[in-house]
């Protein structure tokens, strides 16, 4: 038997992925730092290589990068006169680092929705209403035929009409309204489900761009001969965002229709309308979404615009997946509002009240 | 069909089997009225998603009309033990095989079960 997956999102938590992007914003300072003091020094190269005339035979001149790791890279420089190349270098490093400023609030804002939500949760309470559900599928009541006809024989008070109407009803009405808690845990389910892969794409794609960072900035570290330039080596970025998509149909599925189901329920077809619950028991799981490809270096402003991107994109197909389940729900919704009164069971009139009527 | 067995199975069904069905009813009620807080809570902290919104409201009308359900449950079950109590009353044989009936069934008390309280309309 299958069933709606109970898990949450796999590795999220809020304090996780605080930690992580503020870490990635950590990474990113020093990348940032490091891309401007290179840039310094290629500028300043330019400057020299086109003839400057106050600038006097170059030299290879060591000059520590005050990353977090700092490290020691050996550019070939002329002499300057009115200060030193490590003061300049250190200067536009800290300049650059600058840039990365509150990153790690901004990246969680793009996603805020998910931060606290507790996917887990939400998903279990569906499945605890789905199993409710079950009890009352099962239940049986044995002796119903006999009872209907043993009233309709030995009823001495006042309105067995209203009673023989409301043992017509009881059943079908029963059974429309199942079907609605069973589509509305359904549709829970499949946010729940939503909400749990986003939190898992938000993780993953930022422990992919932190661990590259970290590559990228190892990279730099190592090749420090090479300095102002940029090593060239490729490293991978996640490719997470279409796990999101496509999973409410999953678990929700094809809608069984309430008008239908009353325009049926004196002909004995409304049972029909319970095969919800075979479709949302549909497993739905949280896979590892991580798909490693492999691109070009990117520069800090790259990982930046890659994180917003990918993190904008989790949120619009979220929202996509939301407004299908509202799609499906809606259906049974609009027709549960327009025949509520159908589906209100009036309250049986005291049967030792002659003449009694049904109570509002 | 004997006497005996019409009250036996009367009463069953307005003693036991009615408010044990009303009873089910009102544990799913329960048990959605727990999941919508649950789900208005995880609504609130996330903007208030379309699909998850609508679920909350068809949990909340849903629920109403569960509670109308354990009440005529509860009626019907009282209905029938009222009926059966009369059939009993007015007739010697039928009061004799009442006391005699399984586990006291004939002479113990209806009790309906317990209404689910009402559920407020308030969610993100």
């Amino acid at each position: 038997m299958t069933r709606i997956d109970g898990g949450g999102s796999s590795g999220f938590s809020p304090e996780r992925f605080r930690t992580v992007t503020d870490q990635i914003e950590e990474l990113l300072a020093d990348l940032m730092g490091i891309e401007a003091a290179a840039q310094f020094i290629r500028d300043f190269n330019v400057r020299t290589a086109s003839g400057d005339a106050e600038n006097v035979a170059p030299t290879v001149r060591p000059l520590t990068i005050p990353a977090k790791t700092a490290f020691t890279v050996y550019p070939t420089l002329p002499m300057i006169v009115d200060g030193d190349w490590q003061s300049l270098v250190s200067q536009a490093f800290e300049a650059g680092k600058g840039g990365a400023a509150a990153v790690g609030p901004w990246l969680r804002s793009l996603v805020s929705r998910f931060n606290d939500v507790d996917a887990t949760g939400l998903v279990n309470s569906a499945v605890a209403q789905g199993a409710a559900l079950e009890t009352i599928r099962h239940s049986h009541v044995e002796h119903w035929a006999n009872v209907t006809v043993l009233v309709d024989n030995n009823w001495e008070g006042g309105a067995r009409d209203e009673f023989e109407i409301w043992a017509e009803q009881v059943t079908p009405v029963e059974d429309v309204l199942l079907t609605a808690a069973g589509l509305a845990h359904a549709a829970a389910a499949a946010c729940g489900n939503v909400i749990g892969r986003s939190q898992s794409a938000m993780m993953a794609q930022a422990e992919d761009a932190k661990e590259a960072l970290e590559d990228t900035l190892e990279q730099w570290r190592s090749a420090g001969d090479d300095f102002p330039y940029p090593p060239g080596v490729s490293i991978p970025l996640s490719q997470v965002m279409s796990d999101v998509e496509g999973k409410v149909n999953e678990v929700i599925g094809s809608i069984p229709l309430v008008g239908d189901f009353l325009r049926d329920k004196a002909t004995g077809k409304a049972g029909k309308a319970l095969k919800y619950w075979d479709v949302a028991k549909t497993a739905v799981e949280f896979g590892d979404s991580r798909n490693k490809t492999e691109t070009p270096q990117p520069t800090a402003e790259e990982y930046l615009d890659a994180l917003e991107k990918h993190f904008r994109r989790i949120d619009e197909d979220a929202e996509k997946e939301f407004s299908a389940a509202q799609e499906s729900v809606a259906t049974v919704a609009d027709e549960v509002d327009r025949y509520f009164g159908y589906l209100r069971l009036e309250r049986l009139p005291d049967p030792k009240n002659p003449g009694g009527e049904f109570q509002l | 069909m004997t006497v005996k067995a019409d009250l036996n199975a009367m009463y069953r069904a307005g003693k036991q089997e009615f408010p044990a069905h009303a009873r089910r009813l009102g544990e799913l009620a329960a048990a959605m009225s727990d999941a919508t807080g649950t789900w208005q809570t995880a609504a609130v902290m996330a903007e208030s998603p379309p699909g998850l919104v609508d679920a909350i409201d068809l949990n909340v009308q849903v629920h109403h009309l569960l509670r109308r359900a354990v009440m005529t449950w509860n009626d019907a079950g009282q209905t029938i033990v009222s009926i059966t109590d009369g059939f009993v009353a007015a007739d010697e044989r039928a009061a004799a095989d009442a006391r005699r009936l399984e586990d006291g069934l004939g002479t113990k008390p209806f009790r309906p079960s317990p209404v689910p309280p009402k559920l407020e309309e308030n969610h993100g």
